[in-house]
């Protein structure tokens, strides 16, 4: 399945970078994400992986990702490592200057382990959570990133 | 001072609990308000560690800066505020029982959010009241996320 949004950001392209590579975000931006950890610890650079753990009802889920490509204030892409509830995930989220704001694309494709989504409950069930969880991640990333600073 | 304390069972050992409690990653999805934290040193809480939090209030981006203060494993976990960010003071108490049936939590909060920091513009009532409520759905989530069962595609 893919899941496709593109919408603009009232906030420079930097601003937005510093959230989509922070990793502690990445709970806020995915409702049903609970955690990630990194490997290496820190930022996400091109190479780094992350094991997160997401939530469905009353269970536990795992995901293993990896950034291939992380562009500096243009591009960042994960794709799913073995192991975990997909057999296929891929993110792609880029940037565009427009003027003052930014434009941005971000591009979602899964497909669940059988196995594992047939343990956690109904699979099209299950299929749509994940979808709202993506379409989610814009609005939160949009949201996020327009939290202005205290006046000083 | 506010105050907010609540005494609550999770329906889990107190390691699952402890292992939320005690893992910074958890954080943003403990508290709604909180975005994003830095630990130091990185990894596990360990006594001292330094905690910085971004977080929101309305539109708002706004600082935390806490430490933890205390810990005895599966029995007590105790954060304190540090200088600088949104409240002038802010302790953090959390105890533990194990029970047959699963795990109490005596969760106390006492905190005083920092006029100086916000500046005049905002209301300090409202600001406690949006803290209030920030600690007790903590104390929800903090059982929901203890009490989820893991599943793997082996088992």
């Amino acid at each position: 399945m893919k899941v496709e949004d593109a919408f603009e950001i009232d906030a420079p392209r930097w601003t937005i970078w510093k959230v989509l590579i922070d990793p502690s975000y990445i709970p806020k931006l995915f409702p049903e994400i609970i955690t990630a950890e990194m490997e290496p610890p820190g930022e996400i650079t091109a190479g780094s992986r992350t094991k997160v753990y997401g939530k469905i009802g009353k269970i536990r889920f795992e995901i293993y990702l990896e950034f291939p490509r992380v562009e500096n204030e243009v591009c960042l892409m994960s794709r799913q490592l073995p192991g975990g509830l997909f057999q296929l995930f891929s993110q792609a989220v880029f940037l565009e200057a427009v003027g003052m704001q930014t434009r941005v694309k971000t591009s979602f494709e899964f497909a669940l382990v059988p196995e594992y989504a047939a343990k956690v409950t109904d699979v099209a069930l299950f299929e749509k959570t994940v979808t709202n969880n993506l379409h989610a991640y814009a609005r939160n990333l949009k949201e996020i990133c327009e939290l202005l600073p205290l006046p000083s | 001072m506010v105050r907010v304390q609540s005494t609550f069972l999770v329906e889990a050992r107190p390691e699952a609990v402890w292992d939320v409690l005690t893992d910074a990653n958890y954080i943003p999805k403990l508290y709604p308000d909180l975005l994003n934290i830095k630990v130091d040193p990185p990894g596990r809480a360990v006594v001292g560690q330094a905690r910085s939090l971004n977080g929101r209030v309305g539109k708002r981006l706004i600082e935390f800066r806490t430490r933890v203060a205390e810990l005895v494993p599966m029995k007590r976990f105790v954060v304190t505020g540090r200088r600088g960010g949104a409240f002038e003071s802010f302790t953090e108490t959390i105890d533990l029982e194990g029970l047959n049936e699963g795990t109490m939590v005596r969760a106390l909060f006492e905190f005083k959010v920092s006029p100086a920091y916000f500046g005049p513009g905002f209301d300090i009532l409202m600001l406690n009241q949006a803290a209030a409520l920030n600690e007790e759905v903590y104390m929800k989530n903090l059982k929901e996320l203890a009490e989820l069962h893991p599943v793997s595609a082996k088992s």
